[in-house]
């Protein structure tokens, strides 16, 4: 007796290659996750039976891909990721860029494929592979590491922060009502929250004239829906050394908000988040940071490696799976490649490994797949030369947003190495927003990319194999 | 800071040129190119040799010439319509001399140009390896086998692509599939050699048989890399494979190593002349693979080229498939 019969094999190639991936788009806010997002599903949807704008992803460059659809969240609390209304955005003339994400959002993705192995090839068949994908605000990825901290010690973290550099000033109003109201003081929900308000200011203020990226808690900058609206009316307090808050007292008002918020609002958000997550893609627009000069680009840095202390990294295993999941694969990107010419694009990747080199060497340690690359999810700039003080350099030209005369833009160079002191000048206050190219409302053609082929098949390439 | 006395640092700041064009970018599919090979650099003096065999050629062609030409004169002697005969005969010869010469010729540049490019390329700066690979896709363009590919291959190139970019998908719509075909070409081939050894009655045929096929596997797999060689061709390639890898001494050398290739197991389980056609036909997949890695316009990288022991072993199991 056979034990396989021939007509069963196709399902074998089910059991064995069916697969679910949950990618997480990790990114400060304006990092890029929405374009993203909408590249790689707009771009996966028009890749079936011909490589189209993806290449070099093994999968669509075999033909493999025999299907892909879009898919309703199967959650009703997550609403879905309104990639129509993005892309329609994005063709429309002018076109503009989908507003800034204010609340969470799911893509799913299935796509169905002709395994490459030698299992499947022999049984014959197809599997599927379901795609879940995150979108949410990037200031809320900044209250993970809140999880671990106590409203003490984020407070004493925070204020020292805050007291330093280019924060001081702008804290100035917000520490001088700390000061006329110490932490011992009677609790007060007026002053609690009008100290949350000169705090929330003090945010925002360093957000939009410093352009610093490390600004906790995320959600008093971008609040999505919250039930209980008190629960932000917070802000750190100084605390004596060695001192409690006391009952009764602003800072214990303070810290029973703190922890709260963290329990009503973080901790979801962070299982929504984290659970189940296998891949993981970090975009950071390096180019912004650079260009915003030292404090934005090392105040980048540590709330990158902050933020991806809330994850944990390690080799796909059953033990593993059923005792909670690990992220096997890494990708830290650095986006808006093409506002650099082709020849700064390997300067950028470089400058981007060797911002991550902590966060890459916890993974790599937990024997995850780690890898860094510069991409532009929507491609907006053509390579060019321009002669400057009579020296031929590259840049990229296309037509920035709101004008209608095409630019030569010359990012300047891009360092492989975070830069010296000596390196910093005066800050570039012009770094251009490109207008997106002409893309076709209808699926078909994709959207135009750079690498983003190359990330994909290294965050996909297993599962589509 | 950046300041007047630090000029070098003031020219690499960024900075926003406003140009006199308008209108969005169009990125869609971009246009193919045509790409036309460089010219090859001029030599300083003609080697000797080149410049006997060209002496020797005007002399051979112009004997020929005055032959014909006398041929042509008597027969119009003997009567215009034998002259008018013969002269269309030699027109017919000349001409299919002239056609068989400019095939040979076309074969030749072919060979040479992906010669140059298979030499160039492996040290080419990033800037120049585009051009190089689109020159060598020019060539495989013309080859019916591979124009598909090349076809998908620009297809998905983009102008942002760098020239490493540029080689992974060559290899990976271009390349890839000639070598399947390569492959299956040296399968076959190998079968052959395998039956050739098994039926033939005599050594001395056996060895011309042999002989006859590997040359056959040679201008198949030339043809499949887009060369198509004529005979001046073959004679090249064969010229290049045995000082290349010393073919005969090559093939052998491998021949010592079967036992360890094939494993000691399924040499017991074949019957001794079986073993000696088995001996046949890795021999000829071993020249098949110096072959492909001659003829293959750009160079293996590590890990791509195929093994013997894997063709070897397909091979064993078709044949034994077919015994069982």
């Amino acid at each position: 007796m056979r034990l396989l019969r021939a007509d069963r094999l196709p399902r074998l190639t089910a059991f064995l290659n069916d697969r679910t991936v949950r990618l997480a788009v990790t990114g400060l806010s304006g990092a890029g996750k929405t374009a993203f997002i909408t590249s790689l599903v707009r771009n996966l949807l028009s890749a079936v039976g011909q490589p189209a704008r993806l290449p070099f992803v093994h999968a669509t460059a075999e033909r493999r891909i025999l299907a892909a659809r879009l898919g309703a969240p199967e959650s009703e609390t997550i609403a879905q990721f309104p990639i129509h209304d993005t892309i329609v955005a994005l063709a429309a003339d002018p076109p503009h860029w989908p507003p800034s994400t204010t609340d969470l959002r799911r893509a799913d993705l299935s796509l169905r494929f002709t395994p490459a192995g030698f299992l499947g090839r022999t049984a014959g068949g197809t599997a599927e592979l379901r795609l879940e994908i995150l979108d949410y605000p990037g200031e809320w990825l900044l209250d993970l590491p809140l999880l671990v901290q106590s409203y003490r010690d984020w407070s004493r973290v925070t204020l020292e922060r805050a007291r330093r550099g280019a924060r001081a000033l702008l804290a100035r109003d917000w520490l001088d009502f700390l000061a006329r109201h110490p932490a011992d003081s009677a609790d007060d929900p007026e002053v609690a929250r009008r100290a949350h308000g000169l705090y929330r200011a003090f945010l925002s203020a360093c957000r939009t004239q410093e352009q610093l990226s490390l600004l906790q808690p995320g959600r008093f900058l971008n609040s999505g829906q919250i039930s209980d609206p008190t629960l932000l009316w917070f802000c750190p307090m100084p605390f004596s050394v060695g001192a409690r808050a006391r009952e009764g007292s602003m800072a214990a008002l303070m810290e029973a908000r703190f922890e709260g918020y963290k329990r009503v609002v973080v901790q979801p958000f962070f299982t929504q988040l984290a659970r189940g997550v296998d891949r993981q893609i970090v975009l950071v627009d390096v180019l912004r940071a650079l260009n915003d000069g030292e404090e934005a680009f090392a105040d980048q840095r540590l709330a990158l490696e902050t933020i991806l202390t809330a994850f944990r990294f390690g080799r796909r295993s059953l033990l593993r799976l059923l005792f909670g999941a690990r992220i096997d694969r890494v990708l830290f990107a650095a986006t808006k490649a093409d506002h650099v010419p082709a020849l700064q694009r390997d300067h950028l990747e470089a400058l981007m490994a060797n911002l991550v080199a902590v966060p890459t060497l916890r993974a790599k340690e937990a024997h995850a797949r780690v890898a860094a690359t510069a991409l532009a999810s929507i491609r907006c700039t053509e390579d060019g030369t321009d002669v400057i003080e009579g020296h031929k350099v590259d840049v990229v030209i296309g037509l920035p947003e709101g004008g209608d005369r095409r630019i030569r833009f010359f990012p300047g160079i891009v360092p492989v190495t975070p830069p010296p002191a000596g390196f910093w000048g005066e800050r570039f206050t012009e770094f251009p927003v490109f207008q997106p190219p002409r893309i076709a409302p209808a699926a078909g053609d994709g959207v135009p990319h750079i690498n983003l082929d190359k990330a994909l098949d290294f965050l996909l390439g297993d599962a589509l194999a | 800071m950046t300041t007047e006395a630090d000029p070098i640092r003031e020219r690499l700041r960024p900075r926003i040129v406003e140009t006199g064009e308008t209108g969005r970018l169009d990125l869609g599919r971009p246009a193919i190119p045509e790409p036309s090979l460089a010219p090859l650099p001029a030599r300083g003096f003609p080697s000797p040799s080149a410049v006997a065999m060209t002496g020797l050629g005007i002399l051979v062609v112009g004997v020929v010439g005055i032959d014909l030409a006398q041929f042509v004169d008597g027969a119009f002697a003997r009567g215009t319509g034998v002259g008018a005969l013969a002269a269309l005969a030699v027109a017919a010869g000349v001409g299919g001399a002239l056609y068989w010469l400019t095939a040979e010729l076309r074969g030749l540049f072919r060979l040479r140009s992906t010669e140059r490019l298979r030499r160039l390329i492996p040290s080419a700066l990033a800037s120049e390896l585009k051009p190089e690979i689109d020159a060598v896709a020019a060539i495989l363009a013309h080859d019916p086998l591979l124009s598909e590919a090349v076809h998908s291959y620009r297809a998905v190139l983009e102008p942002h692509h760098t020239g490493e970019d540029a080689l992974e998908l060559f290899s990976r719509f271009v390349l890839a599939p000639a070598d399947q075909l390569a492959q299956a070409a040296i399968r076959r081939a190998a079968a052959q050699a395998f039956a050739i050894n098994a039926i033939s009655p005599t050594v001395l045929l056996d060895t011309l048989l042999f002989a006859a096929r590997a040359l056959r596997l040679i201008r198949e797999i030339a043809e499949v890399y887009g060369q198509r060689p004529g005979l001046a061709g073959t004679v090249h390639l064969l010229r290049r494979l045995a000082s290349g890898v010393g073919l005969v001494g090559a093939v052998n050398v491998v021949g010592g190593v079967i036992a360890q290739q094939l494993g000691g197991a399924v040499l017991e389980r074949l019957s001794a002349s079986a073993a000696e056609s088995a001996y046949a036909a890795q021999k000829m997949a071993r020249l098949g693979l110096v072959a492909m890695a001659s003829c293959r316009p750009i160079e293996f990288r590590p890990g791509e080229a195929p093994s013997l022991s894997g063709l070897v072993s397909s091979l064993l199991r078709q044949s034994q498939k077919r015994d069982g």
